[in-house]
């Protein structure tokens, strides 16, 4: 019993993660209609960024990071999080032009590729320790299972960040944007920026890739080059895949989804002693060919 | 100094077209204050490409656009917006997963830092088009073809047009609906707005100032007074 609500436990912790970083994809998918697969990156650069605060600039060194930092550096992150995003529409993805969804997600994984080299070389590929806003955690009452506060903090951090989301989406610019995703010429008749609308998904998705980028070394405790990408990007993905692609509730329910089906899979290995390799991005496999064989719109999305 | 005129919208010796296919061949047309105007012609004849040149939604490749005597070709769409000069598009165009509300609300993009006005202005367009004050909640994609229309109108009052451009409002509902529509037009004109109506239904004459017969690109007939009503010379336009 214990262990399995240490499974939900810590598949909720991955789960929110999952869903940050999904709720950025989904929301350049129905802005653009493009996957991006630099998303990830756009969680690992600014948590470099956010080290880089908390170290004083010591990129190679082993200079520890300064917790007290963790607050000013968190939003110095969110902010190369939104200017990437930004920059990775406007230099690449716009001068794409209309082009197939295979040519935008190679130009994307490009990106994501650039973005991990340009890392290796400044940081080195090694592991930084990279602090977490709260440390230690408590027992859950009438268990012994102890949950870390890190994992209320990103909890709470996914909750004001659908708050804030939803808060957007009633507001003017909000409004416009899904209405440019949804017809861009007929609101562009209505004098909405079009492009500008479409620049303004990108960056909120960086800095909802920061965030998780933050959050997420701080799961770990280290950072290394490329983290996000390797850990978070793929569940992620399969995640909004799952919740419906363009659905911002479905990311968030298809990365706690995938979460725990990620953890409940690594216990079911350890208890019965399978020998499976990396049985959490099977479980992940898994669920998306399932997804794509039985309901590819996914829970929530609509048929196209 | 922009010459002093007495007309809102002029186009001048227009030409447009798509790519390396010539559209408009010296489209020419002038619209007073408060008036409607109609463009009746065949499929292709280019009434839309002519009413896109004025919205800013296509460049034109000679002549001129003038507003309120002011010389404004090669516009953008969001500036001709700002200027009051609005279109409803072919098609309705309405955003399907968002309710009548909010597409009334992203009418409003270019009006959004005055909320008292749009405040009114919604009042006032729910007013005009009262099937839509039903069903403000309701999706836009899950309305009738008739009140998509009426949306889409209400969409661009939003914007505070004082040109309306309504691009084939007529196309696939009920004369009944229809009726309906053409006299919401005739009541904005008479409250001052200038509507410009892009038809295929010589019906829509009956509420007109002005009508303009285009053909292959240019203006070949222009009507008015008793000549709207002259059912003898408008089925001659339409035999060539
Ligand atoms: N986006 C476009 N690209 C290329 N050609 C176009 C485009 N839009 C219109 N055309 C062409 O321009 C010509 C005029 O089209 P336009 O839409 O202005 O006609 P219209 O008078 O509005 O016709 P209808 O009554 O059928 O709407 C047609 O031959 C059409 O094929
Ligand atoms: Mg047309």
């Amino acid at each position: 019993m214990e262990t399995w609500i240490e499974v939900v436990v810590f598949g909720l912790q991955r789960g929110a993660i999952f869903g940050l970083v999904g709720l950025g994809l989904a929301l350049v998918y129905k802005a653009t209609r493009i996957l991006n697969f630099a998303q990830g990156e756009l969680g690992t650069v600014p948590a470099f960024a956010a080290l880089m605060v908390m170290t004083g600039f010591e990129t190679v060194g082993d200079e520890v990071a300064d917790r007290g930092l963790l607050l000013p550096a968190t939003v110095v992150a969110v902010l190369v999080g939104a200017l990437l995003g930004v920059l990775l529409y406007v230099v690449v993805i716009r001068p794409l032009g209309k082009v197939s969804p295979v040519t935008s997600l190679v130009a994307t994984a490009g990106v994501a590729l650039l973005l991990t080299t340009i890392e290796i070389n400044v940081f080195e590929a090694r592991a930084r320790r990279f602090p977490r806003p709260v440390n230690g955690g408590f027992d859950l009452p009438g268990t012994d299972v102890i949950v870390d506060w890190h994992t209320v903090v990103i909890l709470a951090a996914l909750a004001g960040v659908a708050l804030a989301l939803a808060a957007f989406f009633r507001s003017a610019p909000g409004v416009a944007l899904l209405a440019t995703a949804e017809d861009p010429f007929a609101a562009e008749l209505q004098g909405v920026p079009v492009e500008r609308m479409r620049a303004l998904a990108w960056g909120a998705a960086g800095a909802l890739g920061a965030l998780a980028g933050v959050l997420g070394a701080g799961v770990f405790e280290s950072l290394t080059p490329g983290l996000v990408t390797s850990t978070f990007m793929i569940p992620a993905f399969t995640g909004v895949v799952l919740g419906g692609i363009t659905s911002m509730v479905g990311a968030v329910v298809g990365g706690f989804a995938l979460g725990i089906v990620s953890q409940a899979a690594i216990q079911i290995v350890t208890t019965y002693e399978l020998d499976v390799p990396g049985p959490p991005q099977l479980a992940v496999l898994v669920v998306l060919l399932a997804v794509l064989l039985m309901r590819p719109q996914g829970l929530l999305g609509r048929s196209a | 100094m922009p010459e002093q005129t007495k007309e809102m919208v002029e186009l001048v010796d227009l030409r447009a077209g798509y790519g390396a296919l010539p559209v408009l061949h010296g489209f020419s047309i002038a619209v007073a204050p408060g008036e409607v105007a109609v463009l009746l012609g065949l499929n292709g004849a280019g009434k839309s490409t002519a009413v896109k040149v004025l919205c800013g939604a296509v460049a034109a490749t000679g002549g001129s656009v003038r507003y309120r005597g002011e010389e404004i070709t090669g516009c953008s769409t969001a500036g001709c917006v700002q200027k009051g000069i609005v279109m409803v598009p072919e098609g309705r165009r309405v955003f399907g997963g968002l309710s009548v509300e909010r597409n009334l609300q992203v009418g409003s993009w270019t009006q959004r830092g005055n909320r008292g006005w749009v405040e009114a202005q919604r009042a006032h367009v729910y007013e005009v088009l009262p099937r839509l004050a039903e069903r403000r909640d309701q999706l836009a994609g899950t309305l009738s073809g008739g009140e998509q229309q009426m949306l889409a109108i209400g969409r661009g009052l939003m914007a505070n047009p004082s040109v309306l451009v309504i691009d084939e409002a007529s196309l696939g509902l009920a004369p009944v609906i229809v009726r309906e529509i053409l006299k919401i037009a005739r009541n904005l004109a008479e409250e001052g707005t200038t509507v410009i109506l892009v038809e295929q239904n010589v019906g829509a004459l009956e509420v007109a100032d002005v009508g303009f017969f285009v053909d292959q690109g240019v203006v070949t007939a222009t009507l008015r007074g008793k000549e709207l009503a002259d059912g003898e010379l408008i089925r001659s336009l339409y035999l060539g």
